[in-house]
């Protein structure tokens, strides 16, 4: 069976078949990344895409560990580069939530409850909402994130620690849990 | 008894504590049906926390061009140094390597206006030998 690496390998020579399966395979779990960080679909996207790209950039490399986490920690990366980006150029925060008119976020969330996980998730800061994020979307091992973020695993830890306690406290004040 | 405090039920379902502390949460899970019970309402909580689906859009990505040439860029920018430094040396074979003469600048100095207090001097001929190395006026 043709591992993820070997299918980077192909799509680098030019192989569009390998090109397609790879974004078939991971796109979503990506895009999923980058939206929760970005908070603002066309910035996921572009970032998504982005990711890919770089990563075409690693094959022939050793030590690459696992694409799935690669492919996350590379849009978390641009998607809070982005959103700072963007947070120095305008007061708002990209696609606030509480417009009257549904934002691009909403188009994309299939419920009001996902569109208060974002919000929560939103809410915390760059390093914690980060490493929640590679955690639970990215499902990238505390091991793999402290790699790829090049931080101690303690730090990992004590950081999801902190970012579940949060959101659990705001799930409890928004009604999603008792 | 003393319960699991709500940190580390937390700390437990995210398998964030350390051994010490694991055995003893551990320890008392097992005899203790109200903080098990408490534990899988950390867990599901978590479990909500990380439930969220989004639309994908469905996109399609253009497979960046590779570039056709065999080398690297290095070793084509270093082949153009060399390209450049030979066409360089070749032409220097058909261009004029004569001696350029420079003829000394020779400076005179007029008669001073009426009240000034300087003497005139000849003009120094920096071509006559002997007067190399005069100061120029």
């Amino acid at each position: 069976m043709t591992s993820d690496w070997e299918w980077v390998a192909e799509a680098a020579r030019g192989d569009e078949v390998a090109w397609r399966r790879l974004i078939q395979q991971h796109y979503s779990r990506t895009y999923q990344v980058a939206l929760l960080i970005a908070k603002s679909p066309q910035v996921a996207e572009d970032v998504a895409q982005e990711s890919f790209v770089r990563v075409l950039k690693y094959a022939g490399t050793s030590n690459r560990g696992s694409l799935r986490a690669l492919l996350s920690t590379i849009a978390a990366r641009l998607a809070i580069r982005e959103r700072r980006r963007e947070s120095r150029f305008s007061d708002r925060e990209p696609d606030e939530v509480h417009s009257p008119e549904p934002s691009a976020l909403d188009r994309v969330l299939r419920c009001e409850r996902d569109r208060v996980l974002v919000e929560i998730v939103g809410s915390l800061d760059d390093a914690h909402r980060q490493v929640l994020v590679l955690r639970f979307y990215g499902e990238l091992s505390y091991e793999e994130i402290a790699e790829n973020l090049q931080i101690p695993p303690g730090t990992v830890k004590s950081r999801i620690f902190y970012a579940v306690k949060k959101c659990r406290e705001q799930m409890r004040d928004r009604g999603l849990i008792e | 008894m003393n319960h699991s405090t709500e940190d580390q039920l937390i700390g437990y379902a995210l398998q964030t504590l350390s051994e010490e502390e694991l055995v003893k949460v551990r320890a008392h899970l097992s005899e203790c049906p109200t903080c098990a019970e408490r534990l899988d309402r950390v867990k599901s909580e978590m479990d909500l926390l990380g439930s969220l689906s989004v639309e994908t859009p469905v996109v399609e990505i253009p497979l960046p061009k590779r570039s056709r040439s065999p080398f690297p860029a290095l070793l084509r920018a270093a082949a153009l140094l060399l390209i450049g430094y030979a066409i360089g040396y070749g032409t220097s074979f058909y261009t004029r390597s004569d001696c350029v003469n420079v003829v000394p600048f020779q400076a005179q100095v007029g008669v001073p206006s009426a009240g000034a207090t300087f003497a005139t001097c000849e003009p120094v001929d920096l071509n006559v030998p002997g007067n190399a190395g005069q100061p120029r006026i």
